[in-house]
């Protein structure tokens, strides 16, 4: 989508966003039923995190919006992880309770 | 963009006003956040217990209320598009739309509640307690976060109500629509979190 000088995205794009979302939201359905245990979470995520992301830069319109907002987001998701990481040094490098 | 009234001039920052919008958005992903982090340390200590307990919850329910919320996502952002292009009348159609949607998914969640709590898996009732310990903190936390969510779910329905009000009196308009955007970024918020509880809670086979 070009980058018009409202700053705006047509309601055919939106369309077509909607049904990406749906499209992914239908794969991870059936990537669930797959039996990989291990890649299963890492899968789920993976596809969920891509939504996330569709819905954050076209419906919340960061895309548009100035890029301040953009690092703030940023900066959050990176705060998030961090503390997640940071969880499993601790609990993946615990010995197993018997 | 300065008029006057009552011989005032009006200052808008519709920008810091968006900053502020989601600056409260990141105390709600750390709200979540922390939730979803407990939720990863349990059920990487329990995950056996999990996918167990995951088989009650219903896959169709899940994908159904997944698929409301995104088009509910969708009917939010074409209304702030109706806005912009000055229709004010299409885009109180779509946030009504938008409402009816979060109507359904109180509807399904409430459906999918009765008939967990008819099971007796709500903390604290008799079946509850007779469960393996992972299994019990899955349904905990089942219950914690789709509820939790389900707040936010009216939270934001009442946030739309209102900028629906607001269109009523004209008070949002084409030049002025900022407040319809912050509804528009709470719902879409509530919608991200949503994308997370459903794989997390109903794709664990």
């Amino acid at each position: 989508m070009e980058n018009n000088h409202s700053h705006s995205i047509s309601d055919k794009t939106y369309i077509s966003i909607w049904v990406s979302l749906l499209i992914l939201t239908f794969l991870s359905v059936e990537a669930s039923f797959v039996h990989f245990r291990a890649f299963a979470v890492g899968v789920a995520l993976f596809i969920a995190t891509a939504k996330a992301f569709i819905v954050g830069y076209y419906f919340m319109h960061l895309k548009f919006d100035s890029k301040i907002i953009g690092i703030m987001v940023l900066v959050t998701g990176i705060v998030f992880l961090t503390f997640i990481i940071l969880t499993f040094f601790d609990y993946g490098f615990r010995e197993p309770i018997v | 963009m300065n008029e006057t009234i009552t011989g005032h001039a009006v200052h808008r920052d519709d920008e810091a006003s968006k900053i502020g919008m989601w600056l409260f958005l990141f105390t709600e992903l750390l709200l979540f956040g922390g939730l979803f982090l407990v939720y990863t340390i349990y059920r990487h200590l329990n995950s056996a217990a999990f996918a167990n307990a995951a088989g009650e919850l219903s896959v169709l329910f899940g994908t159904v209320n997944t698929v409301v919320l995104i088009t509910s996502s969708l009917t939010v952002a074409l209304s702030i598009s109706a806005i912009k292009n000055n229709k004010a009348k299409r885009a109180k159609m779509l946030l009504w739309i938008t409402l009816l949607f979060a109507l359904i998914f109180m509807i399904n969640k409430y459906f999918e509640w009765s008939a967990k709590i008819h099971h007796g898996l709500f903390p604290g009732m008799e079946h509850f307690m007779t469960l393996p310990p992972g299994e019990a903190l899955f349904f905990l936390l089942y219950f914690f976060m789709t509820g939790l969510h389900a707040l936010h779910i009216i939270a934001g329905s009442i946030f739309i109500a209102v900028v629906i009000a607001q269109l009523n009196k004209g008070k949002i308009t084409q030049d002025d629509y900022v407040l319809q955007e912050n509804a528009g970024l709470y719902w879409h918020l509530v919608d991200i979190i949503w994308i997370y509880l459903f794989p997390l809670f109903y794709l664990i086979h």
